[in-house]
């Protein structure tokens, strides 16, 4: 059998914990008994195999140690944050007083010497939250090496920077199962796909975001990242480019339902926004469906979160000045209660008009 | 998850190999003789001493400005900076610089020319302290000597005391203190440039911005800005530090090398005074 990794560890570990308490109600209502021999056996092997997780992951063993895994979660999160903007100031702070090989041998030095470190972390601490604080910290010290070659030499800016970015932040976010260094990988993708196609289509590549359009190549990389390559080891990584991958979607098709000027299209700018609107709305709906048929509640949560703002966003532009303000509020009211119950008839029905999540 | 020997293989080639590229692109621009060389002073690059509190590098900021369009007598006197549409920038240098200027005009009939005004990336030709900068400073002292002519024919007008004051101000401010280099020129293709700039003394090709700009009124007049010159920030190494800790005259040479990415060859201040 394969080693699992941290967060499989920590969902059997979960379900472990279910078990436990769903079983101990079963005897207790006599639903169910256990032989002595049986409940040992059982306890015995959950025991093991915990122990065995916790020594490995550091995982949470119940529901205290899991609340203050958050409260970590978070503490490592803004503490990775607030260290990478040192490492920026202190930097920017010193670096005028030193000459310029000194400052190329610190800036190449940097992150060499916190990647190692991240490494040396991720191998000593299991829990992985002083790895994620190191990575983040390495990938700020290469994001500050690659600025500040720039400056020194005077280097006119490129998008091409982008791309050893997002190789780095892949890199660590597959070595240390970090969805933070995930999304930042993801961010330099975004940005690097979205510029190029600008610079294909003859913009300068800063320029990137005033066409929206730009950004759709990069939203069908991300989708068809979890399609084509298998995460079996990596479960909270498909969610995150589908996430990704359907922001990427909506809100160019937001933007360019509102403001058709910025689109490529070469027709009538009213048609434009029309267009993307009835796109916003086909969109999200089938991405309800995709993920309630595949059940990727990441992906209906985020259907359905595009569908409502393009729906408000209509019925603002149809309503707001003709209707009174406590009409106005009303519908709005009265559209959020239409969406519950369609989603409660979806749920009640357990997905079978989807074909999905029939179990 | 991935062998941590892989991973420190990985990410540190992936380090070094960046590094390799950024630094082996910037000694490729220093090498062999720089594309061109202009010796400048605190005119025409400003010490950005902003937030200096927490950012020990200096870096200079290079002063461009534009040769302003038509003026009259009431906006003479208006240093235009780098703001505004230059002269020469006109539809036919918009479209030797790739712009599609029947479709920019056809975009203004239709209400279209917001879409089209994304700029392009060209290269644009600096001249220091050359014919352009000449033809400002005597346009200065021509307004001076208009409002001085005025104010002697009618000695009671006290609006004309103001703009006499104000316009040998401004005249000084030209002498002495506002930058000398000027953008005059932009096109594709540096061999081109080059050899109608043949002097590299005194004439810089940069890269940067040009945004399209249709006029209102006038039938959309198709024209263009400046709305960026790459080269515009230029970072002062320890070597040369000393020379702008105070403000105080000083005389640079920046060079500009074979990617027209610019760097300081000299800095002195007794230059300056001498």
């Amino acid at each position: 059998m394969s080693l699992p990794s941290r967060h499989e560890a920590q969902q059997r570990a979960d379900r472990i914990r279910i078990f436990q308490d769903e079983l101990d109600r079963l005897e207790r209502e006599g639903v169910i008994s256990l032989s002595v021999g049986q409940r040992q056996q059982v306890t015995e092997y959950h025991n093991t195999l915990l122990e065995g997780y916790a020594q490995d992951f550091d995982i949470d063993r119940d529901m205290r140690s899991s609340q203050l895994s958050l409260g970590m979660r978070i503490a490592s999160l803004f503490g990775a944050l607030a260290l990478s903007a040192s490492v920026f100031f202190l930097f920017y702070q010193f670096w005028g007083w030193l000459s310029t090989v000194t400052q190329v041998v610190i800036l190449v030095a940097a992150p060499l010497g916190m990647l190692g470190i991240t490494i040396l972390i991720q191998r000593k601490d299991p829990s992985g939250y002083f790895a994620k604080l190191a990575a983040l910290v390495a990938f700020a010290c290469f994001v500050l090496n690659i600025t500040m070659l720039g400056q020194i030499f005077n280097i006119t800016a490129s998008d091409k920077a982008l791309l050893p970015w997002a190789a780095l932040a892949f890199l660590l976010a597959y070595a240390c199962d970090l969805r933070l260094l995930l999304v930042a990988g993801i961010l330099c993708m975004i940005a690097y796909v979205a510029a190029r196609t600008g610079t294909w289509g003859g913009m300068y590549w800063l320029s990137f975001g005033d066409r929206p359009e730009n950004f759709f190549p990069a939203a069908l990389l991300l989708l068809a990242v979890p399609q084509f390559i298998p995460h079996p080891r990596y479960a909270s990584f498909p969610p995150m480019y589908r996430i990704f991958g359907l922001l990427t979607v909506f809100l160019p098709v937001l933007v360019m339902g509102n403001w058709g000027n910025s689109s490529y299209l070469e027709w009538d700018v009213g048609f434009i926004e029309g267009c993307y609107q009835v796109l916003g709305f086909a969109a999200s709906a089938l991405a309800v469906w995709a993920g309630v048929r595949r059940q990727w509640p990441e992906v209906i949560n985020t259907g359905v979160t595009f569908f409502v703002i393009f729906l408000y966003t209509k019925v603002f532009d149809w309503w707001w000045e003709s209707m009174p303000k406590y009409l106005f509020f009303l519908v709005l009211g009265l559209i959020a209660v239409l969406f519950l119950l369609v989603l409660k008839r979806l749920r009640a029905t357990n997905y079978k008009l989807f074909g999905g999540g029939a179990s | 998850m991935m062998k941590w020997s892989h991973t420190l293989i990985a990410g540190g080639a992936l380090i070094l190999l960046t590094n390799a590229v950024a630094l082996l692109g910037a000694a490729y621009n220093r090498s062999d003789e720089p594309e061109s060389l202009l010796k400048m002073t605190q005119r025409e690059l400003r010490h950005n001493r902003w937030n200096d509190k927490d950012n020990s590098g200096i870096t200079l900021r290079l002063d461009w400005r534009i040769a302003s369009a038509k003026q009259n007598d009431s906006d003479i006197e208006y240093y235009e900076g780098k703001w505004g549409a230059p002269t020469w920038l006109d539809k036919n240098k918009m479209a030797e610089l790739g712009f599609d200027v029947a479709r920019l005009a056809g975009s203004y009939q239709d209400g279209r020319h917001y879409k089209e005004a994304l700029p392009r990336e060209v290269l644009l030709v600096l001249e220091l302290d050359g014919q352009t900068y000449q033809q400002a400073l005597r346009r200065a002292g021509e307004y001076a000597g208009q409002a001085r002519a005025k104010q002697a024919a009618n000695p009671n007008d006290e609006n004309g005391k103001e703009r006499v004051k104000s316009a040998e101000k401004y005249y000084q401010s030209e002498l002495r203190d506002n930058s000398r280099l000027f953008v005059i020129d932009a096109g594709v293709d540096v061999q081109k440039l080059r050899a109608s700039y043949p002097d590299r003394n005194r004439y810089a090709i940069v890269r940067g911005l040009v945004r399209p700009n249709i006029v209102r009124g006038n039938d959309g007049k198709i024209g263009g800005n400046i709305s960026e010159l790459h080269a515009e920030n230029i970072n002062v190494p320890l070597t040369y530090r000393r020379v702008f800790d105070a403000v105080a005259p000083c005389e640079v040479t920046v060079a500009f090398g074979k990617r027209l990415e610019p760097w300081i060859l000299a800095a002195s201040r007794s230059a300056a005074a001498k």
